[in-house]
């Protein structure tokens, strides 16, 4: 059971969170004494506590206070505020074949590892020989008629009525290693599509991410068949200088001007096309990063930090501050990770953020809710690796393959992976269980389960390490209240 | 350092301000309260003015505010009800105010003047289809000339339109409508209702709703009735000019086949009302009174629909559901009403939105989520005066009568005056 949870801002102002309204409010004193009174008296809470000090003293003088905050404590009492929720109602949730099905219809992003080849060896590369996570790579190309047979396997999907969105824009996603090294699959794919939109009226489009290195060889395929292009940079020249040839010679003139190149003479392409994409290490820094990329080439990039949960601490990333009384700093904040994850807490901590029409009209429409953040099959994309293994992203390991193609062949059995993730809750669920992230998690369950299947962790949330999760949340938006309109804004939420 | 006394909304406190007008709504405990400011500057409206124009609902009580009468009449009243409260801290405190946020780059619309992102298929809910057949013994013209386009009177006189041809029945025996929860069928043969359940999802619950008289017309009818699944039910349609032995012999047999079935009654006048509750009562039947503008009954709506200032307190409206009310037509949004000509309507009073013989599927669910003449989206606050009154987001969405009288204030609430009559 989550009952609510009080909590403290190094503001020293103090909030009460209910599970069951999903509203956060101001926690007077006098608030917080009478729901523990009542949790002592229910034995819900092993807390003991008492009125603050000043009222202790003279009650008398109180008296007001403590009959008004009494009344206010009742009235949201009565309104179910307190009500603890039952953390079953969290988890209930088995994944069906139908609702696989339901993703593959809907699915939004098909991604190709077209070759695992790359004519760079940076040294953070997950794929690297240090990390072990992935199939061993060589230079193998995934098979042209193999990925056909991946297209026209959820082309039936796509066409079906499980398909829910009209002209919905699908991308065909071409990565690697280096996916220019094997661009005859690229061309022959993209004619491959094109041929499928013509027949279906099927809205496909095409993205990449590449290193930078030998686009310019292609632009001209790519700004005429629309391609959405992220190339990789991580800033300047000693930031970028993990990336790197085989013969250790640095990639950083020959990125640097292919972009500048494409700036210059596709200049609407690039604009509206080409972005940028950068990974944080020990390195360089999100602030100096961004306002290099904005003199440079006028554009903020998108940066991730590196994954330490598949590289290990090697290049941790010594984190950047904000000074947001600077726009340009504010500007940054509202291109970074970070504020999608803040975004994330004000959906989760709140009940009036709302995706669609149907979610405010049919609150009760059953929502199943899985253990941990994990995605659903292909409810963001399909991931095939050069060897044909199917995945339901890149960064999960390669044993955890849901399904292969080979020989222009698809098994996909839906029947086993739904079996082979229900496996997976029913084992993570009763830790789940008593985490207070309950609401709020994000975890990906294989990304944990890497290296270690069998005693599975995560960043789960004790109650008594609430405080400072909220304060690290709720104490950000009370320190920056200005972020919060501004993410409001930023992100088109308006009535 | 010093401590300083602020003032904050709950976000449990729903606040709307127009025309020095302040509606603030507990949702908690349902209390309300209205605050009519005075139209000159005064401290009280510059403090609340602070107070409601941020994300978050904090506002510093300055010592000239504190000193001010009015304004600590408004935090003692804001009190009573725990609207909000005061409280002394160094650092001002962050509430998130409770502003409905909808994803606008997400499923299900389009941005006005912007390529179409993607369109929901599942928003279409509840499609009416009708066939509308020319009852001759209905003795009330206007109520059977034009009572399908205010209350979905199942009959017309002139311009009857024959299934045969109908475009909405063969619509929906082509097209499998995603999302789709509920069909209500308009005289439409039980035959052709069958043909189209079985192209449509299984759990689709449907309604036929057919003029009194013409139930008894068809043995067969009960029979096929009899065999089908549990999710159907009958409205049957009357006035108080039909034949009550033929209504009553109708009740009976229903009764006797153990079919589900409601009566919708139409009333116009007072006189009605004794007359249908006394019937029904007696012959122990499920009815609706369905009230119709005639054009001659302005006073019966006026003391019989009207809302009046119990609908507050009454309507105990939830938070989303008033946030709901701010975005879209609660009553009409997913609803799409088809006439046999394949004209497609979200409001019968109004210009069609599309023809499904004319348009594709495609531009009609564009059309649905993007015209003028669509219904979904069109609000009381959109609309003289209620776009001046305080409870608009709380009032019951738009419906046909407002467009049928129209009237949009159908309501016993003086804008002007601020009080209830």
């Amino acid at each position: 059971m989550h009952a609510s949870v009080f909590f403290r801002t190094n503001n020293n102002n103090k909030y009460v969170f209910s599970f069951n309204k999903k509203k956060i409010i101001y926690s007077h004193p006098l608030l917080e004494y009478f729901y523990y009174k009542d949790s002592l008296r229910d034995n819900k809470e092993d807390v003991s506590f008492d009125l603050p000090k000043e009222v202790l003293i003279d009650k008398v003088k109180y008296n007001d206070e403590i009959n008004y905050y009494y009344s206010k404590y009742l009235m949201l009492k009565k309104a179910g505020f307190f009500e603890p929720i039952n953390s079953k109602q969290y988890y209930n949730g088995k994944l069906s074949v139908n609702s696989i099905k339901y993703e593959l219809s809907n699915l939004k992003s098909l991604v190709f590892e077209v070759t695992e080849g790359c004519n760079l060896k940076c040294d953070y590369c997950f794929y690297g020989d240090k990390y072990t996570q992935y199939d061993d790579r060589s230079s193998k190309n995934l098979p042209v008629d193999d990925a056909k047979a991946i297209i026209d396997y959820l082309v039936k999907y796509w066409l079906s009525d499980k398909n829910v969105f009209i002209k919905q824009e699908r991308f065909i996603g071409f990565y690697g290693g280096e996916p220019l090294l094997n661009f005859n699959f690229i061309q022959e794919i993209v004619e491959y599509a094109n041929k499928i939109k013509k027949e279906t009226g099927l809205i496909l489009r095409f993205n990449m991410t590449t290193n930078g290195t030998l686009i310019n060889r292609y632009i001209d395929f790519l700004r005429n068949n629309k391609f959405s292009i992220t190339i990789s940079i991580d800033g300047n020249r000693d930031s970028n200088s993990y990336r790197k040839y085989h013969n250790e010679k640095e990639t950083y003139n020959d990125v640097y001007n292919n972009i500048k190149y494409i700036r210059s003479n596709y200049p609407k392409f690039y604009k509206t096309n080409v972005i940028l994409n950068a990974v944080l290490h020990d390195k360089n820094n999100y602030i100096d990063l961004q306002a290099f990329s904005k003199k440079e080439f006028d554009k903020y990039i998108i940066a991730n930090v590196v994954n330490p949960l598949l590289v290990g601490n090697e290049f941790k990333y010594n984190n950047h501050t904000y000074d947001f009384n600077d726009k340009e700093n504010i500007r940054c904040f509202l291109h970074s990770g970070e504020k999608t994850h803040y975004k994330a807490f004000l959906r989760n901590f709140s009940n009036y953020f709302f995706d669609t029409f149907i979610d405010l009209l049919y609150p009760n429409r059953k929502t199943t809710f899985h253990p941990t953040g994990t995605c659903i099959p292909f409810s963001r994309r399909m991931f095939v690796t050069a060897n044909g293994k199917i995945l339901p992203c890149e960064s999960i390991a390669h044993k955890f393959a849901l399904g292969v193609v080979n020989n222009a062949e698809v098994n996909l059995d839906l029947l086993e992976v739904s079996d082979f993730y229900n496996k997976k809750y029913s084992k993570i669920e009763n830790s789940c269980k008593s985490c207070y992230k309950i609401n709020f998690c994000n975890d990906c369950m294989f990304l944990h389960m890497q290296n270690n299947e069998k005693n599975y962790s995560c960043s789960r949330l004790h109650k008594r390490e609430y405080d400072g999760f909220m304060n690290r949340h709720y104490g950000f938006f009370e320190s920056h209240p200005n972020l919060f309109e501004e993410i409001i804004k930023d992100e088109g939420l308006n009535e | 350092m010093n401590k300083r006394k602020y003032f904050y909304l709950e976000p449990f406190v729903y606040s709307k301000f127009i025309n020095n007008t302040l509606f603030l709504y507990n949702f908690y405990s349902t209390d309300y309260y209205v605050f009519t400011l005075s139209k000159r500057e005064s401290l009280l409206k510059s403090f609340v003015d602070r107070l409601l124009n941020s994300y978050s609902k904090v506002t510093l009580l300055t010592e000239s505010d504190l000193l001010d009468e009015d304004i600590i009449e408004f935090v003692n009243i804001c009190r009573r009800y725990f609207f909000g409260d005061v409280i002394q801290r160094i650092t001002k405190p962050f509430i998130f105010s409770p502003t409905p946020q909808l994803d606008m780059k997400n499923k299900g619309y389009r941005e006005n003047g912007q390529f179409i992102k993607i369109i929901n298929k599942e928003v279409i809910k509840n499609v009416h289809v009708f066939s509308l057949s020319k009852a001759t013994n209905c003795s009330d013209r206007n109520l059977c000339d034009n009572g399908y386009k205010q209350i979905q009177f199942p009959v017309i006189l002139s311009n009857g339109e024959a299934d045969n041809n109908n475009l909405g029945l063969e619509f929906l025996l082509r097209n499998k409508i995603a999302g789709l929860e509920r069909i209500d069928f308009y005289s439409v043969k039980i035959l052709k209702v069958f043909k189209v359940l079985n192209m449509q999802k299984d759990n689709v619950k449907v309604r036929l709703h057919y003029y009194y008289s013409d139930i008894l017309f068809n043995k067969k009818f009960l029979e096929l009735f009899k065999s089908v699944r549990n999710s159907i039910s009958i409205n049957i349609w009357a006035n108080t000019s039909v034949n009550n032995d033929i209504l009553l012999k109708v009740i009976n047999l229903l009764k006797k086949e153990k079919i589900i079935f409601k009566v919708n009654f139409v009333v116009t006048q007072d006189q009605d009302l004794k007359l249908a509750k006394s019937f029904f009562q007696e012959n122990n039947a499920k009815y609706k009174l369905i009230p119709f503008y005639n054009g001659n009954n302005y006073s019966f709506f006026k003391h019989n629909v009207f809302i009046d200032n119990s609908f507050i307190a009454d309507s105990q409206l939830s938070e989303r559901e008033i946030y709901a009310n701010s975005f879209i037509n609660r009553l009409r949004f997913g609803k799409v009403y088809i006439l046999p000509n394949g004209n497609v309507h979200t409001n019968l009073l109004l210009n069609s939105i599309g023809n499904l013989q004319a348009d594709s599927l495609e531009v009609i669910y564009d059309s649905l989520l993007t015209e003028d003449t669509s219904e979904w989206f069109t609000l009381k606050k959109h609309k003289s005066p209620c776009s001046r009154c305080v409870f608009h987001d709380l009032c019951p969405p738009l419906t046909f009568y407002e467009y049928a009288m129209n009237k949009y204030n159908l309501c016993k609430y003086d804008i002007k005056e601020n009080k209830w009559f």
